[in-house]
């Protein structure tokens, strides 16, 4: 393990220094499903990352994060005004063009900010196209600039590239690196990718199944873009990652 | 053969032949039955082909086209209002269902008589007995048609905070629409059927009471020549309304 990875992530105490807080959160489903005693911040322009095996309940936790599931105990604490999401799946209107998918959340008479969200991605020349028309990966890029384009306080994404090929998949993940940043966004990223986690992410909880809980929380000082450039930091990141949800499989 | 023979073949010799053929069956028939209970087909195409250069059939034509619109659009409105709610509530939809399922299965003449005791005679009552008929199938569509949107993107609606107008504009009734478009057709054709039978009884002018009447004076022949004019008449709505506005749903819906 690296002596800099540090399992126990120092306290964060000023609220202004915490977007969320979430205490003592469980959803249950049936089956032994759903997460338990959820105890977590979500620090101010951060990436906090999400990962564990299949089923261990990382979307469930990411949507109760996101306000579209509510939890049978515990609470979240803190407002959230505008926020992003970046779904598995692009989630965009087939009726509408890539340019309309975006404006749509953002309002009729910001036709300019949306060709600009669009730009951003690199599809300002197919904005004009429907998503029939559009790539997997071009699709995603319309969902990434969807969620970019509302300037979100926070920007949920949930397994947004495991359905890509492999070039669209580092390139879309160097991309939203970047964007959050250039802008400071505060981001929760879930994926069972530890690759893409430690890619991307500044704080990681792991979560083991059967009910969700949490195993472990890591936090590396270093910010990603430069412990990206250490592969070796990197690599003992991943590899942390990886005994620890080996752990939670035992 | 080549493909726009084919194509010709499938899509207007077939359909001939098939009219070809009942109206062979018809002249079958016609000739061991008393003309007076089933004339041949010529004396009632000649009849039809003779109304169809007088004001009377076309006013009556109108009459009845503008009941059966009057009709569409209210179950159209209705149900699809009724059916928003109902998708938003489940006690709303649990509460109308049953309301539904006694307004579909009521007899015709029950909604007509009813009808008529509370609106009088004239189109009043065709038109409630159109949308009685025609607006469960039009809830119905709309209430299964909101079930079956992805869940994912009333997800992406809820997370962009989408305005209740915009939710309704550009993502409920565009998925909304080719389950209308399909229950549209079923509806208009229920509405069609109600409307001219409402009329014969309730109504003094438009295509049901000129066959009615038709009946009562022993015309036999005009009798047939409405009945022949009804059906072609449904048949032109059907394929030059509501096919080419499902065909521009579907296309619309999934642009490639």
């Amino acid at each position: 393990m690296h002596d800099c990875i540090n399992a126990n992530p120092p306290a964060l105490s000023a609220d202004n220094d915490v977007l969320l807080r979430l205490h003592g959160v469980s959803r249950h489903f049936t089956g032994g499903a759903g997460v338990v005693d959820i105890h977590l911040t979500l620090p101010v322009g951060q990436t906090l990352g999400i990962c564990g095996v299949s089923g261990c309940g990382k979307s469930t936790l990411l949507r109760l994060i996101a306000g579209l599931d509510l939890p049978d105990e515990g609470e979240i604490v803190g407002s959230v005004g505008r926020l992003g999401m970046v779904f598995q799946e692009p989630q965009l209107l087939p009726w509408l063009s890539a340019r309309d998918n975006v404006q749509l959340v953002l309002g009729a008479e910001q036709s300019d900010k949306a060709l600009a969200a669009l730009r951003e991605v690199g599809l300002e020349q197919a904005a004009g196209r429907y998503p029939a028309q559009l790539s997997g990966g071009m699709r995603q890029r319309v969902g990434i600039a969807r969620a970019l384009a509302v300037e979100p306080e926070l920007l949920l994404m949930d397994e947004p590239f495991a359905s890509l090929d492999y070039f669209n998949r580092v390139e879309l993940l160097e991309l939203v690196r970047e964007r959050i940043h250039e802008r400071g966004i505060t981001a929760v990223f879930v994926s069972h990718d530890v690759r893409e986690i430690a890619r991307l992410c500044d704080r990681v909880i792991v979560l083991g199944s059967q009910p969700g809980r949490i195993l472990e929380h890591l936090h590396d000082p270093l910010p990603p873009l430069e412990r990206d450039a250490r592969p070796g930091r990197r690599a003992a990141f991943e590899e942390r990652l990886l005994q620890s949800i080996r752990a939670g499989m035992l | 053969m080549s493909l726009p023979l084919r194509a010709l073949l499938s899509t207007v010799l077939r359909p001939l032949l098939g009219a070809l053929g009942l109206f062979g069956l018809w002249w079958l028939l016609a000739l061991t039955t008393s003309p007076a209970i089933l004339p041949t087909p010529w004396p009632v195409l000649m009849q039809l082909g003779d109304a169809l250069f007088t004001a009377q059939l076309w006013q009556d034509t109108g009459i009845t086209l503008s009941n059966v619109l009057a009709s569409f659009v209210l179950a159209l409105i209705g149900g699809v209002t009724l059916g928003l709610l109902a998708a938003r509530q489940e006690w709303i939809e649990k509460a109308l269902h049953p309301l539904m399922v006694v307004v579909e299965s009521a007899p015709t003449i029950a909604w007509l008589v009813l009808a008529i005791l509370w609106l009088g005679l004239g189109a009043g009552p065709a038109i409630l007995v159109g949308v009685s008929m025609a607006l469960p199938l039009i809830f119905i569509a709309t209430v299964h048609g909101l079930k079956q949107i992805d869940t994912g993107l009333l997800d992406m609606a809820r997370i962009y905070r989408l305005s209740p107008w915009t939710k309704l504009t550009r993502l409920l009734l565009p998925s909304l629409a080719l389950t209308l478009a399909g229950a549209a057709s079923g509806a208009l054709s229920v509405a069609w059927r109600g409307v001219i039978m409402a009329e014969a009884f309730s109504a003094s002018a438009g295509l049901g009471p000129a066959l009615w009447g038709g009946y009562l004076y022993g015309d036999i022949v005009p009798v047939y020549a409405h009945i022949l004019w009804i059906i072609l008449l449904g048949l032109l709505l059907e394929y030059l309304v509501i096919h080419p506005i499902r065909r521009l749903i579907h296309a619309r819906l999934h642009q490639r």
